[in-house]
């Protein structure tokens, strides 16, 4: 079987960046949350699930790195929400002055605005504009871009899960 | 396959001196080295006989002195040199190597060096030559040589090439009687010179070679002074005939040529013998697609006419690449003509002369710069949606870019839907992340 030897025989790969980064991930979450393995209500699960979910999505964006804007923004909005709550609690992060890069980028983004899109297909960019995050600030053209591009890392991150899931539950 | 017509003509390029290290490496050259041996003054191949007698006839009336008086000298230099050209083991009248490194002094003994030894060889026939491709070049050869009027036409050959190349426009009467007659040889002469000079031309750069074809055609020009102005206007008329006829011979409508819009009567092939001789013996040489890349490139549309002001409006409208026979003749607008043209031929090899964007408009499409960015944009869409079309299952039997996207929509919501749940699993994790984590 070469399934085991898929990620170590290509360690940069993004299947393997992402499943590494999605461990060390719940991992965290674990840590942050030693209740979780306790039976609890189903707004704390619903939480935690969110929790997951969110990590699963940093984490990718992380494993893609900056290089594509719908990663990019993920993180944005990652870090976002977490300097909001700083700010709310009086804290600075270290983290603060990438966001401040980070949001200027993305402020940039915004205010290119929405590009016009083909004539025809209006509707469905937007649709996929917000399917697709960091997708408002792009013309058509790069959104299809990074549309290709997202598709191909979620099909990456729906296999790791899953393959992590079934050899979890085994 | 530019490269396939260089190499025939890298002995005749080698031959023109322009590269004088090639002089040696073409004579080693089978039947194609028709220049080195003649320069080198070792004539070992026949082949090599022939273009160098070309050159020598194309320079040596520029070597003579006051040309309208040594006309029958030139003549029969110029035959002697073609006859050189049955000779394999003859050697050529030449005495140098063209050293033509791309500047007037060195245009100047390749001029001059074909003076002395012009008569010796002028009354040898035409021999067929051993070689098959050879022969064939030879037997076009072996017509217009044997043709009585050739020296005289020969002669007049170079002088009213070298007029044409200084740009006369005059309109050309037709191809009839002695004038037009004369006038073939200087015309093919001149267009030998062209053709010749392509290949080295290309060999050397355009720059180099340009100026060097500059000073060739200035030389020329500026000895050879001809007063016949009908002999000109045929020249000229016949340049642009004949070069039509090779064009069409061997790279079809590729060029535009100004002289052909003048001289329209004759865009057909000249009708004289030696005309259609020489356009065969050119045709041989593969010179015309060189000269023609050459100028397709728009490195050397100038080239080699920069001789004068006049010059360069004729010669870099003849050169542009040129469309079809049937619209060649519109060679007034010059540039703008090559990009229109350009545009709108799908089916040509040269790009249109535009710097910021490769785009080549297509037949009966809109040409502004509006209309092709909007190509642009819309070809550059099309191809995501080909990447997209194999990323998602299910989108090879749609078609259309609004059902393309209903699909991708679909299949990007799933498969968050499925990241989320795939996420419940991993809400109880265990210490096996922890083991999972140091197997990776």
């Amino acid at each position: 079987m070469k399934n085991p030897q898929r990620s170590p025989t290509n360690p940069g790969s993004l299947r393997s960046r992402f499943t590494q980064v999605f461990l060390q991930s719940l991992l965290r979450i674990r840590k942050h949350n030693p209740t979780s393995s306790s039976s609890s209500s189903h707004g704390e699960f619903l939480k935690r699930c969110r929790r997951v979910k969110v990590a699963a999505y940093v984490s990718m964006a992380r494993a893609v790195g900056t290089r594509r804007a719908w990663s990019r923004a993920t993180l944005w909005r990652a870090r976002n929400g977490e300097r909001q709550r700083n700010l709310l609690y009086g804290r600075c992060s270290k983290s603060n002055s990438r966001e401040r890069s980070l949001g200027k980028r993305k402020r940039k983004k915004k205010k290119k605005k929405k590009r016009d899109n083909e004539e025809h297909s209006f509707g469905h960019a937007k649709k996929l504009q917000k399917l697709v995050p960091g997708g408002e600030a792009m013309d058509f053209c790069c959104l299809l871009d990074e549309t290709a591009h997202y598709i191909k890392c979620l099909i990456t991150q729906v296999k790791v899960m899953r393959s992590i899931a079934d050899f979890y539950s085994l | 396959m530019d490269n396939e017509f260089f190499m025939p003509w890298q002995p005749l390029s080698s031959g023109m001196a322009i590269q004088p290290n090639d002089l040696n490496c073409a004579s080693k050259q089978s039947p194609d080295c028709f220049f080195n041996p003649n320069w080198d003054s070792s004539s070992t191949d026949q082949g090599g006989h022939f273009e160098s007698a070309l050159s020598s006839m194309v320079s040596s009336p520029a070597a003579a002195g006051s040309y309208l008086s040594n006309e029958s000298v030139l003549i029969r230099e110029l035959i002697g040199k073609l006859g050189s050209i049955g000779n394999p083991g003859e050697a050529s009248p030449s005495p140098h190597s063209l050293p033509l490194s791309g500047n007037a002094t060195a245009a100047m003994p390749y001029i001059g060096g074909s003076n002395s030894t012009n008569t010796s060889c002028y009354n040898t026939p035409l021999n067929s030559p051993p070689d098959r491709a050879v022969k064939e070049r030879f037997s076009s050869v072996a017509e217009f040589t044997a043709d009585p009027g050739f020296a005289e036409r020969a002669a007049r050959f170079s002088c009213f090439g070298s007029r044409s190349f200084n740009g006369r426009t005059s309109q050309f009467s037709p191809n009839n009687g002695e004038p037009p007659y004369k006038s073939n040889p200087l015309m093919e002469s001149g267009k030998f010179q062209r053709v010749l000079s392509s290949p080295s031309l290309k060999a050397l750069g355009s720059q180099a070679v340009a100026t060097v074809q500059q000073n060739v055609i200035s030389r020329l020009s500026d000895r050879i002074e001809l007063t016949n102005s009908n002999e000109e206007s045929s020249v000229s008329e016949q340049i642009p005939g004949g070069e039509n006829g090779l064009k069409a011979s061997n790279e079809a409508n590729s060029r535009k040529r100004k002289a052909a819009a003048k001289g329209k009567a004759k865009e057909s092939a000249p009708s004289t013998p030696v005309a259609n001789a020489m356009k065969v013996l050119v045709e041989s040489f593969n010179g015309a697609p060189l000269l023609f890349y050459i100028i397709r490139t728009g490195k050397i549309r100038k080239f080699p006419f920069q001789v004068s002001e006049s010059h360069d409006n004729s010669s870099p409208k003849r050169c542009k690449p040129n469309e079809d026979d049937g619209n060649g003749n519109d060679t007034a607008k010059g540039e703008d003509d090559a990009k229109g043209n350009n545009k709108k031929n799908d089916a040509k090899p040269p790009e249109p002369p535009k710097d910021y964007i490769h785009v080549r408009a297509r037949r009966g499409q809109a040409t502004d710069s509006h209309s092709l960015a909007e190509r642009v944009r819309r070809e550059k869409i099309s191809e995501r949606m080909k990447l997209l079309q194999d990323l998602v299952p299910g989108c090879n039997k749609v078609t259309g870019k609004a059902l393309m996207l209903d699909e991708i929509i679909n299949y990007v919501q799933s498969l968050q839907h499925q990241v989320e749940v795939m996420s419940q699993p991993f809400v109880n994790v265990a210490s096996v992340l922890e083991f999972l984590l140091l197997c990776l």
